[in-house]
C-alpha cells in the first residue's frame, strides 16, 4: 500500500465511512446498506477485523468462538453503488507550491478507499482534454493497492477541458451512481455542459473544487507579467491592492456561478483549500456536507 | 519672489530623469500562475469600472514628479518678501524729505514710515541686526548694527520730520557699501522715492537684497512754485505762481499778508493738472517783507503752500574814500555807480568804532584793517596784513585771468596801458585777478572776514579812468563790496549753505527763527556762512548798529522741486547672492520663514512619503 498516498493510521477510520447515495435507497442492489428485498445472495466476500463502533449484527460468531478475535463477516451479495472518480489531470492542477494535485490524489485515494471498503464499484477516471488513465470497476478492499498505485502514477499535464473529457468515449460508466469530480473547475470552456452530460448519465455528481490558498489570495505583488500554466497565455498586470480586492470579487463571483450551476441541477459543491489537511477535509467538509457518513 | 540660487536649476533635470526611469522601468516579472481565467475576469470588470485606471497606475510616478518638483523648487532658494527683517543685518533707511510730509489718511509719509519701522524693529528676531540710516540732504547714520530694538525704536521714533531734498544716489550707495561690509545683509528703504525732477534711480548693483517699502500713495499736490516781489513805481509788485502737480485741476484760494500778517489782497484760482498758473499784484502797499498762502481744495502736502518773499533791498550804502591827494576819477566813479553814500576825507579817522559798508583807500594804506570792506587803490606801503614788496614798472598789456570772475565781467582790459604797479607778497583768501606779464595788476579775495580788492597801481599811472572798462568795473568792485545793500540774502532751501552779509560795524547780531527763538551770530567780517535750518519760514537778522536795530529777512522754503510728491518706486539691480559658506547658508535658513526651502523641502519629504505608503498599500 502506498503509505505516502494515505496515512495507514487513518485508514481504519476511513474503512468506517461509507458514500451516502440517495441512489442505493431505490436502486437494486445494497451492498452493506440494507436492500428492501431480501439479500438474494448470500456469497460471502471477506473478512475484516472488528474495529470499535462496526455493526455487530455483522460479527461472524463462529470466527470467534474459533480463533477468539473478532471478525466480521462480509457478504457480497448485497447491492453494490458505483463511484466514480473524475481527477483533474491539468496542469493548472500540478503548479503551485502547495499541491493541488497531491490534495486532489489524496482525496481520490480516500474516497475510493472507503468506497472500495464498503464493496462498491469504483472507477478513477483521470482527464485533461480528454481521458488521460482510467481504472474501472474495482471492487472489494484487496483492489486497494491497484487503486493506490494508479493514482501513485498519475502525472498531471496537458490543458484541461472538461466537457470535452467528459464526453470522450468511455469517459461515463452507464451505470447509475456517484461521479465525484475534483477540480479547480477553471476550465476556459466553462463546465456546464460536461457535467450535464455526467448527470444524464444517471449520475449523482458531486463537485470538489480544489483551490490552493495563494489563488484564493495572491501574495505576489508589483507589475507582473502572469503566465498561464496551460495554455502559456500572458496577462500583464500591475498588481495593487485594490486589484487584488478586485481578484477576490472574482473569484467569489467565479465560485458562486459554480454553486448556482450545481444548485439549479442539484449537485452539491464542496470548496476544498489545498493547505487543508486531507483527514479534516473528509471528517470534516465531506461529512459534514453530507457526502459520506 | 526671489530665487536666491539659481544656479541650481540644473537640478531639474531630475524630472525627465524620473520620466525615463519609468520608461525604463516598466519591465515586468514574470510569473506562472496555474491559470489566467480569474485574472482575465479580474482585468475586464476592472477595465469596466474603472475608466480613468491609466491615471491610477501612474499615481506613484504623479508623486514621485511632485517631490522631484518641489526639491528641485528647495534648491532654487525661493523667498518672498515677509514683513520682517530677511537677513541677519539689515540696513534700514527711512527717507526723511520734504515729500515725505506729505499727509494721506491722517498721518504723514514719514509717520507712516515710522510706524512701520517701528512695528520692524518690534518684530526683530532673535540675532537679527539693524543698521538705521536716514536718507536726506545727506545720508545719515543714526544706529549702526544694533540688535536693541528699545534704542532703535527710540531712534526711529524721534526722527524729526525735514523739508530737504534727498540724494537717493548717496543714502543708496552709503547703505550699499554698509551691506557689502556686513555678508547676508539686506537693504529695506521705506520711502516714497519721490525725487522730484531727478527721475528714477539708476539702477546700481548691490551684493545683498533690497526691498523698497512704498509709503505714499497720492500724488495730488498743488504748490506755490515763486513769489517774487519788487518795488515798483507806486508800490511793490508781487508774483505768484501755482504749480498743479497732481492730475485733477487744483481750485483754491490765495492770499498775500504784508510783514505783519496784514491781509492785503486775495484772490481764487483755478488751476489744470499739471500745469502752473501766474497771479500778479500791482501795488502792495511796502513792506519789508510779503508772505503767500494758498489754500487748495486738494493738497497732499502743507509745507509749500507759503511762501514769503522779500522785495529788493533799497538801502543806501555807506562808503568813505581815503585819499590824502585826491582822486577825482575815483570819486566821480563812486558817486555814479549804484545808490552810494560817498565820505571823502584825507586820512583814516581815529575813533575807531566807525564803519562803512566800504572803505577805500587810495594811496594809503591803514595800518589795521577797519570795519568794513575794503578797496585799495596804489599800497605805497606795507603793513601786517599788506606784504608790500615795491614796485615794477610795466610794458606788457593787462589780461584778466578769468572771465567768470564777478568782478571782471563785461570789463574789457585789452586797451588799457598801466606804467606801474606795486609788487605784493603771498596772501591767503586773495587771487590775482588782472595780471600783466609776471606782475599783479588786480587781486581780489576775503581777508580777516572781510571782501577786499587791491588794484596795485596807480589810476594816474595809466589810462584806465579813461577807458570803458573803469565804469563798469568800478560797479561791479562796488557791487561786490556791497552785497547787502544790493542783493537780499534768500531764498535759501532748507540745508543749503547760505552766505549772509552782514552790515559793518554791528555790535550784535542776532538770528531770529519763525517761532521767536534768538540765536545770537558769532562771526567777524561782513560775510557769515550758514547752513539754512531744515525748518521752512521766515528768518529773521537783527543787527544793532548805533544803539539801532536793523531787521533783514530772509525765507527758507522748500525746493520748488519737492513740491512734486509722486511717489516712485526705487529699483535696484541686486547682485546675485552667493553664500561664501555653509554656516552663512544655514544662518540664513534659520532665520525663519522669509526663505521657503525648509518648507519646500518638508513639502518633498512628506511627498516622498506618501508615495512610500502609496507604494505599500498599493493604491
Amino acid at each position: 500500500m502506498s503509505g505516502h498516498l494515505l496515512d495507514p493510521a487513518w485508514l481504519a477510520k476511513l474503512e468506517r465511512l461509507q458514500m451516502a447515495s440517495k441512489r442505493t435507497a431505490s436502486g437494486n442492489q445494497a451492498g452493506l446498506r440494507r436492500a428492501k428485498q431480501l439479500g438474494s445472495s448470500m456469497e460471502f466476500a471477506e473478512y475484516r477485523a472488528y474495529v470499535p463502533g462496526d455493526d455487530l449484527r455483522q460479527l461472524d460468531w463462529n470466527a470467534y468462538a474459533r480463533s477468539g478475535k473478532l471478525f466480521l463477516k462480509k457478504y457480497l451479495d448485497e447491492t453494490q453503488l458505483t463511484v466514480n472518480v473524475y481527477i483533474d489531470c491539468s496542469r493548472s492542477m500540478s503548479h503551485g507550491q502547495t499541491g493541488k494535485w497531491e490534495r486532489s490524489v489524496q482525496l481520490a485515494a480516500a474516497l475510493g478507499y472507503l468506497s472500495l471498503c464498503h464493496l462498491d464499484h469504483v472507477s478513477i477516471y483521470a482527464f485533461d482534454r480528454q481521458m488521460v488513465a482510467a481504472v474501472r470497476g474495482l471492487q472489494g478492499k484487496s483492489q486497494a493497492p491497484r487503486l493506490l498505485d494508479f493514482l501513485a502514477k498519475l502525472e498531471p499535464g496537458g490543458t484541461g477541458d472538461l466537457n470535452e473529457a467528459l464526453r470522450s468515449p468511455g469517459a461515463v460508466s452507464g451505470k447509475g451512481g456517484i461521479s465525484i469530480v475534483l477540480s479547480d473547475f477553471l476550465f476556459e470552456s466553462g463546465y456546464e455542459s460536461g457535467l450535464a452530460y455526467l448527470q444524464a448519465a444517471k449520475q449523482d455528481v458531486i463537485l470538489v473544487q480544489v483551490l490552493s490558498g495563494e489563488e484564493q489570495d495572491p501574495a505576489y505583488r508589483g507589475e507582473l507579467r502572469l503566465i498561464d500554466a496551460e495554455t502559456g497565455q500572458a496577462k500583464e498586470v500591475s498588481l495593487t491592492g485594490t486589484l487584488l480586492e478586485q481578484y477576490r470579487k472574482s473569484l467569489q463571483q467565479y465560485r458562486q456561478e459554480l454553486s448556482a450551476f450545481a444548485f439549479g441541477r442539484g449537485m452539491p459543491v464542496l470548496s476544498v483549500e489545498a493547505e487543508q489537511a486531507v483527514e479534516s477535509i473528509v471528517f470534516q467538509v465531506f461529512r459534514r456536507a453530507g457526502i459520506i457518513r | 519672489m526671489q530665487w536666491m540660487t539659481v544656479g541650481n536649476i540644473w537640478i531639474a533635470l531630475i524630472i525627465p530623469a524620473i520620466i525615463v526611469l519609468y520608461l525604463l522601468k516598466r519591465k515586468v516579472e514574470d510569473r506562472v500562475v496555474p491559470s489566467t481565467l480569474l485574472w482575465q475576469r479580474t482585468l475586464q470588470n476592472w477595465e469596466a469600472v474603472r475608466p480613468w485606471e491609466k491615471l491610477r497606475r501612474n499615481l506613484l510616478l504623479l508623486l514621485q514628479l511632485l517631490a522631484a518638483l518641489l526639491l528641485v523648487l528647495a534648491l532654487l532658494g525661493p523667498a518672498i518678501s515677509t514683513d520682517g527683517m530677511t537677513t541677519d543685518h539689515t540696513v534700514l533707511v527711512i527717507q526723511n524729505s520734504a515729500s515725505m510730509q506729505t499727509s494721506e489718511g491722517g498721518q504723514t509719509r514719514l509717520e507712516k514710515a515710522v510706524a512701520e519701522a517701528s512695528s520692524l524693529m518690534e518684530r526683530l528676531g532673535a540675532g537679527q541686526t539693524v543698521t538705521l540710516m536716514v536718507a536726506g540732504r545727506e545720508p545719515n547714520v543714526l544706529v549702526s548694527k544694533s540688535s536693541d530694538r528699545q534704542q532703535l525704536g527710540e531712534a526711529i521714533r524721534q526722527l524729526p520730520p525735514a523739508s530737504g531734498s534727498v540724494d537717493t544716489g548717496a543714502a543708496l550707495s552709503l547703505a550699499g557699501a554698509i551691506a557689502a561690509n556686513e555678508p547676508g545683509s539686506s537693504i529695506v528703504w521705506l520711502g516714497d522715492g519721490a525725487q522730484g525732477g531727478t527721475g528714477e534711480l539708476s539702477a546700481a548693483a548691490y551684493p545683498g537684497r533690497f526691498r523698497f517699502m512704498q509709503m505714499g500713495q497720492t500724488r495730488e499736490n498743488t504748490a506755490i512754485g515763486a513769489f517774487v516781489t519788487q518795488q515798483g513805481a507806486k508800490g511793490t509788485n508781487g508774483l505768484v505762481r501755482i504749480d498743479n502737480h497732481g492730475s485733477q485741476t487744483a481750485k483754491g484760494k490765495v492770499t498775500v499778508y504784508d510783514g505783519e500778517g496784514k491781509l492785503l489782497d486775495t484772490d481764487t484760482f483755478s488751476v489744470e493738472a499739471g500745469a502752473s498758473r501766474t497771479i500778479t499784484w500791482d501795488d502792495l502797499p511796502g513792506s519789508p517783507v510779503y508772505r503767500a498762502v494758498i489754500e487748495p481744495q486738494q493738497d497732499g502736502l502743507a509745507t509749500d503752500n507759503e511762501a514769503w518773499s522779500v522785495p529788493s533791498s533799497t538801502g543806501v550804502g555807506k562808503v568813505a574814500l581815503v585819499s590824502p591827494g585826491g582822486n577825482r576819477f575815483l570819486h566821480q566813479a563812486l558817486q555814479t555807480v549804484g545808490s552810494l553814500d560817498v565820505e571823502t576825507m584825507q586820512e583814516m579817522p581815529v575813533k575807531n568804532g566807525a564803519a562803512r559798508d566800504v572803505w577805500v583807500f587810495d594811496g594809503v594804506v591803514p595800518d589795521r584793517l577797519p570795519e568794513g570792506n575794503i578797496l585799495l587803490i596804489a599800497p605805497e606801503r606795507g603793513a601786517d596784513w599788506l606784504p608790500y614788496k615795491g614796485e615794477v614798472e610795466l610794458d606788457e598789456q593787462p589780461k584778466s585771468g578769468s572771465t567768470d570772475e564777478p568782478l571782471l565781467r563785461y570789463v574789457d582790459w585789452r586797451d588799457v596801458h598801466v606804467a606801474k604797479t606795486a609788487v605784493l607778497g603771498e596772501m591767503p583768501g586773495m587771487k590775482p585777478l588782472v595780471m600783466a606779464g609776471g606782475a599783479e595788476l588786480v587781486r581780489a579775495g576775503t581777508l580777516e572776514g572781510k571782501r577786499v580788492v587791491i588794484i596795485g597801481f596807480d589810476l594816474h599811472d595809466s589810462d584806465l579812468p579813461l577807458r570803458p572798462a573803469f565804469p563798469i568795473f568800478m560797479q561791479n568792485a562796488v557791487n561786490w563790496l556791497t552785497p547787502s545793500r544790493t542783493a537780499s540774502i534768500g531764498p535759501a532751501a532748507p540745508g543749503e549753505l547760505l552766505t549772509v552779509p552782514l552790515t559793518p560795524g554791528a555790535t550784535k547780531r542776532v538770528l531770529v527763527d519763525p517761532s521767536g527763538g534768538h540765536k545770537p551770530i558769532q562771526a567777524a567780517g561782513t560775510s557769515w556762512t550758514l547752513q539754512a535750518p531744515d525748518r521752512t519760514g521766515l528768518y529773521r537778522i537783527d543787527e544793532e548798529i548805533d544803539a539801532k536795530w536793523h531787521s533783514r529777512y530772509f525765507p527758507v522754503q522748500m525746493n520748488e522741486s519737492q513740491s512734486d510728491i509722486t511717489p516712485k518706486t526705487i529699483r535696484v539691480a541686486t547682485g546675485e547672492m552667493q553664500p561664501t559658506d555653509e554656516s552663512e547658508g544655514q544662518s540664513a535658513a534659520a532665520a525663519g520663514s522669509r526663505e521657503l526651502m525648509p518648507w519646500l523641502a518638508a513639502l518633498a519629504l512628506l511627498a516622498v512619503f506618501v508615495e512610500w505608503r502609496v507604494y505599500q498599500r498599493g493604491y
